[in-house]
This record gives C-alpha cells, sequence and structure tokens, in this order.
C-alpha cells in the first residue's frame, strides 16, 4: 500500500514537474490556406513564418512558442470559424492571418469583440487601418494604395507620362489599387483616360486590350493565373510593343515569373519585397529561405516572415503578462523594427506599416527573371502624403472613385 | 470602333467559338447518348491542360501531346463509366452526383500531383507569332485553334453519320431499347461514348493551355461557359453546340466592349432567357 | 413528430448548457439553420424529384438583404422579415420559369440563375460591397434574449429551426405533399387526372425558397458577415451534397447529413490533406454504396441494435 502511495507521489511529482518546468509559453494561431486552388500561397506564408521560427530558436521575444497552424480554405466563412476555434477552443494570445482581405474583412468585427490581438501577414485591404480600423489589429504588410501611390509619382515626374489608362480584375482588390495610383497620378499632371475592369474568370483578354486606345502607357493589376494570361495575351495581340506596361506586384509576383517566359520583361511594377533588395538581412533571408525551400521568397513568405519578426520585436524585452492579451496588443503596436529584410518599419497609429516602397522592373539575370530595384521610396505611409484626416474623409477607393475626370466610367 | 478593332472582334468572336466548341462538343456527346450532363467535364478539361503542359515539358511533339492529354482523360472517362456510373445506370440524379464527385477527386488529385501554381503552355514553335490581318494583330495560334475545331466537327461528323460505331449512337440516342433489342451492348456504347466525349475534352483542354494556362480552378472556370453553350445550342445536340459556340464567343468578346456594366452576368442572362423561352435551345429535340 | 420535437430540444439544451466554449456553439448553430436550408433543398430534390444546384441564390439573396439593411438602420425583425419578403419573391419569379422543365435542364437553369446572382453580388459593388462584403452587422433585440450571446443565438436558431422542420414535415405529411410526389412520380399521370403539374411543382418552389431565405438570414446574422462566396457554386453543391448524403427520401435524412458534411468540414482538417477530394470520396461513396443516404442506413442499424437488445433480454421470447 505505502509502495503503490510513493509510486503516485512520484508520478505526480514528475508529471507537475514536467508541467510547469517550461518556460511561460506563447500560443499563436495561424489562419492558412493548405487546401484548394489557393493553397499553393498558403503554403508560402507559412514557409516564411515556420522559417523565422526555425532560424530563433523555436522563440518569439525569447519565449517558447507554440503554433497551431488551421486552414481555412480561402473561404471567409471557414475563416470566422477556424478564427473562432483559435481563440476559444485553443485559447491562442496571438492570431497570425488570415490571408486573403474577404477572410480578413469577415473576422475583423470577431477579433475586436474577442478581445485578441490579429496580426496580418498578406491582407492588403485599406479599410482594416482605415475606416474600419481596430485596436485589436496591425498588419506587418501594407495598405493597397500604400503600394501604388509612389509607382503614380515615379510614372508623372520621372516617366513623364502624361496618359495612362488602366485595367485591371474587377474586385476590391484591382479598385483599391489602381485608384490609388490613379489619385497620386492625377493630383502630379497626368489623366486616367479609362479604368476598365475584367471579371475574375475572364479567359480571354482581348477584348479588354482592346480598349486601351491611344495612351503612354498601361497599368495593369492582376493576381495568379490572370496575370499569366494577360501578359501573354498582351504580348500576342501586338501591345507590348507598342505601349509600355505599368503594373502591380501581383502581376509580376515571383511565383509567376519562372513560368511567364519572356512576357513581363520590361514591365515596370511596385511593391514593398523583392528577393533582390539590397540590405544584409534580405541576403541572408534570400540565402537560407532558398536553402530550405529550394525557391526564392515572395510576397507571400516575406508576410509570414515579417509577421513572426513584427511579434518578435514587440515582445522582446516584454514584461507583462503572457496570458494578458491587452497588454500584448499594446507591445505590438509600440513595435519598431529596426533592420529587416525590407528595411526599417514603424506602425502607425492605425497599427499599418511606414516602410520602404521600392520601383522594380522586370529583367533577365543569370538566366532567371527578377525583379530588378531601380528605386527606392523610402517609409511611405498608407495615406502618401495626404494627410489622414483628408484622406480618411474621402470614400475607401472604389470602382468609381476616384471617379475619371473625363467623366466616364 | 474602327476597322482594325472590328477584325480584332470578329477574328476574337470566331476563334473563341471555335476552342468553345471542342470544349462541349464531348459533354454533348455524353449527355446525347446517356443523357448525363457531365458535370467533371470541366475537371477532364483541366486535366487534359496538365498532362498537355506535362508532356510538352518532357518534349513531346505538340500532337503528341494532344494524344497524351487525350488519352489520359478518356482512360480516367472510361474507367470512371465502368466502375460508378454503370452501377448507377438509370438514376439520373445519383448519375450527375457521381460526376460531382468526380470532379472534387479530380480537382484535388491534379493539385496534389502538380501544386498550386499556375503553368504555362507554349504554342508550337510554328505558331508562336501574331499575324497582321486586315490591320489587325492577331495570334496565329488561335486561328489554328479555329481550323482545328472546324476540322475536328467534320470529323465528328463523318463519325456519327458515316461509321458504324456512329450509327450506333445515333440509334442509342434515338431510341436505346431497341438498339439494345438488336443486339448492340449498351454497356459497351455507354462506355465509348463517355470515353470519346472524355477524350475530347482532355484533347480542349491542351489545345487551350496556350491560351488560359493550367492552373487550379479552371475547372469550375470553364464549366459554366460549357453549361451556357450546351443549354443555348440543345443539350444533345452537336449541331447546336457547333452553332452556339459561336453565338457565346461573340457574346464572350463583343458583350463586355458594348455592356461593361452587365460583364459579370453577360453570359448568363442568354441562358436563362432561352430556358425560359425555350428550354430545348436553339437545335435541341423538343422538352421531355 | 412529438417524440421527434422532445429529442431535438433534449439535444439543444445539452448542446447550450454542455458546450465548453462558443467555438462548438457556434458549430451547433450553424448546424441548426443549415439544417433548415437542407431540408428546403430536400423539398425540391427528394419530394419534387427536381436537382436544383441553385438553391444557395435564396440564401445569398436573404444574407445580403438583412445586412444590407440593418447596415441602413433598419431593424433586425423588420430586415429579417424584408430578406424573407424578398426571397420568396424571387423563388416565385425564378421557379415559375425553372418549373416549366425538369432534369437535366432544371439543373442547368437554376445554375443558370445562380451564377447571376452570383455575378450581381460581385459586381454591384455599391450594395453588396463586392467581394469585400458587408460588415458591422448587428443582431436583433428579442425580449428575455440577448442574441449577441453566440448560447442565447443558438438557442434562438435551434428553435427556429426546430419551427421549420416541423412546418415542412406538415407539409410532407399533407395532400399537398402527396402531390408534389405523385408530380414527381407520374406527372403524366397527375395531369391527366387534372391536376396542375406546373402549380404544385412551383409551390414546392416557392415554399423551399421561403426556408432557405430564412436559413440565409439566420447565417448573416450568426456570421456578422456576408460576401459572394456564401452564393458560390462549391457552396450550392454542398448543400446538395448535404442532402444527398444524409438520404433523400427520408424524413429527416438531410438533418443527419448536415451534422455529417459539416463535422466533416469543420473537423477533418487534422486527419485530411486534401478535404475537397475526400467529399468526392465521401459523395462517390454514398452514391454507389448508400443510395439511399446515411439516414436510412443509421436506422437499420438503430433498429438492428434495438432487436438485438430485446433479444438479449432474460425474459424476452417468454410465452405471454
Amino acid at each position: 500500500m505505502l509502495r503503490r502511495l510513493g509510486l503516485v507521489a512520484c508520478a505526480l511529482t514528475l508529471w507537475l514537474g514536467l508541467a510547469y518546468a517550461d518556460e511561460p509559453k506563447l500560443k499563436i494561431g495561424l489562419l492558412t490556406i493548405q487546401s484548394g486552388p489557393y493553397s499553393a500561397i498558403g503554403e508560402q506564408l507559412e514557409h516564411g513564418f515556420r522559417y523565422y521560427l526555425e532560424q530563433n530558436g523555436q522563440k518569439l521575444g525569447g519565449f517558447n512558442v507554440d503554433v497551431v497552424a488551421l486552414d481555412t480554405g480561402a473561404s471567409p466563412a471557414m475563416a470566422k470559424s477556424k478564427a473562432e476555434e483559435l481563440v476559444q477552443r485553443e485559447r491562442v494570445q496571438i492570431v497570425v492571418g488570415p490571408i486573403a482581405s474577404t477572410e480578413a474583412l469577415a473576422i475583423h468585427d470577431y477579433m475586436r469583440d474577442a478581445q485578441t490581438p490579429l496580426v496580418s501577414p498578406s491582407a492588403l485591404a485599406e479599410d482594416l487601418t482605415q475606416r474600419k480600423a481596430s485596436p485589436w489589429f496591425v498588419r506587418a504588410t501594407s495598405a493597397t494604395g500604400q503600394l501604388s501611390h509612389p509607382l503614380a509619382d515615379y510614372a508623372a515626374n520621372t516617366l513623364k507620362y502624361r496618359k495612362i489608362a488602366a485595367i485591371a480584375s474587377d474586385f476590391a482588390y484591382g479598385y483599391e489599387i489602381v485608384g490609388g495610383f490613379q489619385r497620386v497620378f492625377e493630383d502630379n499632371g497626368g489623366v486616367i483616360t479609362k479604368k476598365i475592369w475584367v471579371p475574375l474568370n475572364a479567359t480571354d483578354y482581348s477584348s479588354y486590350i482592346s480598349q486601351i486606345g491611344d495612351v503612354d502607357a498601361v497599368y495593369a493589376s492582376f493576381s495568379g493565373p490572370a496575370a499569366q494570361n494577360f501578359l501573354r495575351q498582351y504580348v500576342e495581340f501586338g501591345y507590348k510593343d507598342r505601349v509600355p506596361l505599368l503594373a502591380s506586384h501581383s502581376t509580376v509576383d515571383e511565383s509567376l515569373l519562372p513560368e511567364m517566359g519572356d512576357d513581363p520583361i520590361g514591365v515596370i511594377s511596385s511593391g514593398h519585397y523583392s528577393p533582390t533588395i539590397d540590405n544584409p538581412e534580405n541576403k541572408e533571408f534570400v540565402r537560407g529561405y532558398r536553402e530550405r525551400y529550394k525557391v526564392a521568397p515572395g510576397f507571400y513568405s516575406a508576410g509570414g516572415y515579417m509577421a513572426a519578426m513584427l511579434i518578435d520585436t514587440a515582445l522582446t524585452g516584454f514584461k507583462g503578462d503572457l496570458a494578458d492579451k491587452a497588454q500584448l496588443m499594446q507591445a505590438l503596436r509600440a513595435a519598431n523594427i529596426a533592420r529587416s529584410p525590407r528595411g526599417a518599419i514603424t506602425l502607425d497609429e492605425f497599427g499599418n506599416p511606414v516602410c520602404d516602397v521600392e520601383v522594380r522592373k522586370v529583367e533577365r539575370k543569370d538566366g532567371v527573371l527578377q525583379n530588378t530595384i531601380i528605386k527606392t521610396y523610402p517609409q511611405v505611409s498608407q495615406f502618401w502624403t495626404y494627410p489622414p484626416k483628408k484622406f480618411l474623409a474621402d470614400p475607401v477607393y472604389s470602382r468609381d472613385f476616384p471617379p475619371l475626370r473625363s467623366g466616364d466610367k | 470602333m474602327n476597322q482594325q478593332l472590328a477584325i480584332t472582334y470578329l477574328l476574337g468572336s470566331v476563334t473563341y467559338g471555335g476552342l468553345l466548341f471542342l470544349l462541349t462538343s464531348g459533354f454533348c456527346l455524353i449527355f446525347g447518348i446517356m443523357r448525363v450532363p457531365n458535370l467533371a467535364h470541366g475537371s477532364l478539361f483541366m486535366l487534359g491542360a496538365y498532362v498537355g503542359v506535362a508532356a510538352l515539358r518532357s518534349g513531346a511533339p505538340f500532337a503528341v501531346a494532344l494524344l497524351a492529354a487525350g488519352g489520359a482523360a478518356a482512360a480516367l472517362g472510361a474507367i470512371f463509366e465502368a466502375a460508378v456510373l454503370r452501377r448507377v445506370a438509370g438514376d439520373e440524379m445519383r448519375q450527375v452526383l457521381a460526376t460531382i464527385g468526380l470532379a472534387f477527386v479530380v480537382g484535388d488529385g491534379i493539385l496534389a500531383v502538380w501544386g498550386g501554381n499556375p503553368y504555362r503552355a507554349q504554342a508550337p514553335l510554328a505558331l508562336r507569332k501574331s499575324l497582321q490581318l486586315f490591320g489587325a494583330v492577331f495570334p496565329a495560334y488561335r486561328v489554328a485553334v479555329l481550323a482545328i475545331a472546324v476540322v475536328s466537327a467534320a470529323l465528328l461528323w463523318l463519325l456519327i453519320e458515316r461509321t458504324r460505331m456512329g450509327a450506333r449512337l445515333r440509334a442509342g440516342v434515338d431510341d436505346l431499347e431497341m438498339t439494345r433489342a438488336l443486339g448492340v451492348s449498351a454497356p459497351a456504347l455507354f462506355t465509348s461514348a463517355f470515353a470519346l466525349g472524355s477524350f475530347l475534352a482532355g484533347v480542349a483542354g491542351a489545345l487551350a493551355a496556350p491560351i488560359v494556362s493550367a492552373y487550379p480552378g479552371l475547372d469550375f472556370d470553364i464549366l459554366p461557359l460549357a453549361l451556357v453553350v450546351v443549354i443555348l445550342g440543345g443539350m444533345g445536340s452537336l449541331a447546336g453546340a457547333f452553332v452556339a459556340s459561336f453565338v457565346v464567343g461573340g457574346l464572350y468578346i463583343v458583350g463586355p466592349v458594348l455592356l461593361p456594366e452587365l460583364s459579370y452576368v453577360i453570359l448568363f442572362l442568354p441562358m436563362a432567357i432561352t430556358m425560359a423561352l425555350r428550354p430545348q435551345g436553339i437545335l435541341g429535340r423538343s422538352a421531355r | 413528430m412529438i417524440r421527434f420535437a422532445i429529442v431535438y430540444m433534449i439535444v439543444v439544451a445539452a448542446v447550450a448548457l454542455g458546450s465548453p466554449n462558443d467555438f462548438y456553439l457556434s458549430f451547433a448553430t450553424r448546424v441548426a439553420y443549415y439544417g433548415i436550408y437542407a431540408m428546403s433543398l430536400n423539398l425540391l430534390v427528394g419530394e419534387a424529384g427536381l436537382m436544383s444546384l441553385g438553391h444557395s441564390t435564396f440564401f445569398g439573396i436573404a444574407a445580403y438583404c438583412v445586412a444590407w439593411l440593418t447596415t441602413h438602420g433598419v431593424g433586425g425583425w423588420t430586415a429579417i422579415a424584408a430578406a424573407l419578403a424578398l426571397g420568396t419573391a424571387i423563388g416565385l419569379a425564378t421557379g415559375a420559369v425553372a418549373v416549366r422543365v425538369a432534369g437535366a435542364s432544371f439543373m442547368m437553369i437554376t445554375l443558370a440563375f445562380a451564377q447571376v446572382a452570383w455575378g450581381l453580388a460581385y459586381r454591384w459593388v455599391g450594395v453588396t460591397g463586392g467581394d469585400n462584403g458587408i460588415t458591422g452587422i448587428a443582431r436583433p433585440t428579442l425580449i428575455a434574449f440577448d442574441l449577441e450571446k453566440q448560447s442565447h443565438y443558438f438557442v434562438f436558431c435551434a428553435l427556429a429551426s426546430l419551427g421549420a422542420i416541423l412546418v415542412m414535415d406538415r407539409l410532407r405529411a399533407s395532400a399537398l405533399g402527396a402531390s408534389i410526389r405523385a408530380a414527381r412520380d407520374q406527372p403524366r399521370r397527375m395531369s391527366a387526372l387534372g391536376y396542375h403539374v406546373w402549380a404544385i411543382r412551383l409551390s414546392a418552389f416557392v415554399v423551399a425558397s421561403f426556408f432557405a431565405s430564412v436559413a440565409g438570414a439566420l447565417d448573416c446574422l450568426q456570421q456578422k458577415f456576408v460576401s459572394p462566396a456564401t452564393m458560390s457554386l462549391l457552396d450550392a453543391t454542398m448543400v446538395l451534397l448535404m442532402v444527398v448524403i444524409g438520404g433523400i427520401s427520408s424524413r429527416f435524412g438531410p438533418l443527419v447529413g448536415v451534422i455529417v458534411v459539416l463535422t466533416f468540414t469543420e473537423f477533418s482538417g487534422q486527419f485530411v490533406s486534401r478535404p475537397r477530394a475526400a467529399l468526392g470520396a465521401l459523395l462517390l461513396f454514398v452514391v454507389l454504396f448508400m443510395p439511399a443516404g446515411v439516414a436510412p442506413w443509421l436506422e437499420t442499424l438503430l433498429v438492428g441494435i434495438k432487436r438485438s437488445l430485446w433479444r438479449a433480454r432474460p425474459n424476452a421470447g417468454a410465452a405471454r
């Protein structure tokens, strides 16, 4: 009898010892896409995030990290239920994700009600840090317009274009990125002659491309296979030689370049990340990531990586209670990244990064296509040079805003 | 609209119509014989696109890639028909559901094998250029696709009207019981019809790959197009599909230019209107 | 029916009291109104023999209606009423056209309408918010309930679901229900007997669209978000899967289907890396080997268990 008690006591002590032997843990939920057509970008994002953890001994801010990754399948409804699962069932302290803007908008209110920090690695929708800003939200990426404002400046003031036609996928991301471009381009003396919206599931672009008309250049924004098909048809229908092409970062994303042949060569775009960014942190990141995953990092991998870095930076020296999510949120908002693959990053009062945005040109180097940086705009905010109050008083960029000067849509 | 644009639109409509016919001919065949709307048709098309790309990358000439694509789709189709469809023969609803199941499985299967990034297919070298036609610039490959579509239509017509197999298929459509009574094996008929329809879908996918790329999600992007053509033309009628393909091609190319506000609904509104006014389509038989 | 209601209420109480956190309650809430959705689709698929691929149209329209109205100052209950009216009106309009044909043609035309609705949701950005959808939706107030609390909203949905299911079950058992089934089995004979087959089918369609609208309204308030994804082709097939897997000719089969499919999509992530393929395989399996669905199979199982338990009783078989 005594022996049995003794054994139980030992087991109990051992168990208690093990349970409390670990340092306080940080439990992070990752909302990613593991199934369906967008699983490729989900994989990139998760790789970027986990790569950072690996390089840091599975710690962020010095705390051991427990990551719970859940699949949203790119569906806003699933994003919501997985967010609930992370917050309620898994009791995570921070949620990273989700990947798509529509998913982020779907859970935005919920995360605010649940009072849990949400770190977005890739969702660009403007209002997340503008008209629908929430104290429980930070971005490790940018706002859509933040990326196109500088290119418009470059187009008007460096390339001296006066008339540009815009052609983009007919959905929110397209409206926002074209809207941002239009605003700055027209405020610098240019004119957007028309905005051609292409339905998401279009397979033929000729009838849209043919509407371009007489312009100095075209600004295009597409993603995934649409980008691939658009560029090819832009070449096939003879426009590439005649009309210079400016584009959004998604149109010439690193994951697409290998498959595009010579079509994108010469296309000038703007973005906040490229493997060609020349600083020691990025060189190391690209080298290590490539060694680990056999491909260069792109927008989504960098997004995952930067999200991890943001949390790490925020929680380094954190003296508060890990279980108090409000304190974690405060730390996140105060984060200040001095050096990173993207350079220096600080967060504005809405939780959006102020960061460098680069203008790049696609060229072939050593047989491989890359986005070579031709100009860097340092420390760009989501409001460009406009006063935030005035910017926010305007409606969010949409199909009809800013309106075309000529009166057409 | 100036002449250059008009030519571009005309050529665009006609060549797109050709592509649509290649896509839908298989669907029509299967529906005509088996009265099953094959909702996995888009998936077989997508499989053809991927297999075509894979074959081209391993160095095969274009024609061989097309055959490989068609063959892969035909094999899958035949196996599916024999293993699954045959067992639920006669129950239309279950057959359609089975095709949906197949579509899901094939879609994810392709994702598992080839991953999530889109693949580019190159047109054969000789066609990799743009032609100058009446002042408009137009890719040569699309014109070739149109030519192939017309030739396929002719070949299919020959097959159906002038061969024994065709006679059996026609008999099966007209009066299945009588056909069976006359000694034609229904299972063999159905399997060959499904295999042939799948073959056509696979080849169409490989032919379309240089235009639309091979990417996950292609199956459900392309399926609605096939359905629109088939409804407009009449569910079982190949001739109807031929005519409707060009009508839809025109709508698809010119519609967005004339009516940009209606771009998302431009395809389906005519479909809904057709169903409302003339459910059997342009050349279909009277409603059942 | 009373027995069903009692069992249902017991389950609801157990879930409401026993759920460890809101995550499970949310899941249960979705099961509740998806039950309405699936049963309404079964009115078409099982009862009327009309396979609809466009049922999500009414679900989505109702959801958008509630979302838009509540974010534009209209009270919750008025918004819901308006959504139901709109959904049913669209059901009447589209149904009038759709039920003129049957079989594959019916399937296609419902699909066409669903795609039009989806396209409108995408394009009509001023109203629907395009693919960003509508957020900031608040639940209405109900005396004694605080619907913003998930447990309260769950009970509310469960009760609504019970009511809807009972009404649909009543319809099934009624004379109209019988004529719907007869129109499915013997349309020509029914016609010859003087029944207006088109009108009968249309009534089934309208009732189905009404209940789909109910489900859509509840979904909008549950998710507090609506986007075109609700009306995608994939989602439309999901609910069809629920009906088929559950069992189209069994009384409460679709409910079983809802539980199976929702549990699968929600919890399979840990075990299955390819959920869509698994769902496709499940569908193939059910189509091939369980044509009547899972529910009848479960029933037979339960009956078998009951029987063997009966036989195992010590005095079983003793002469009475």
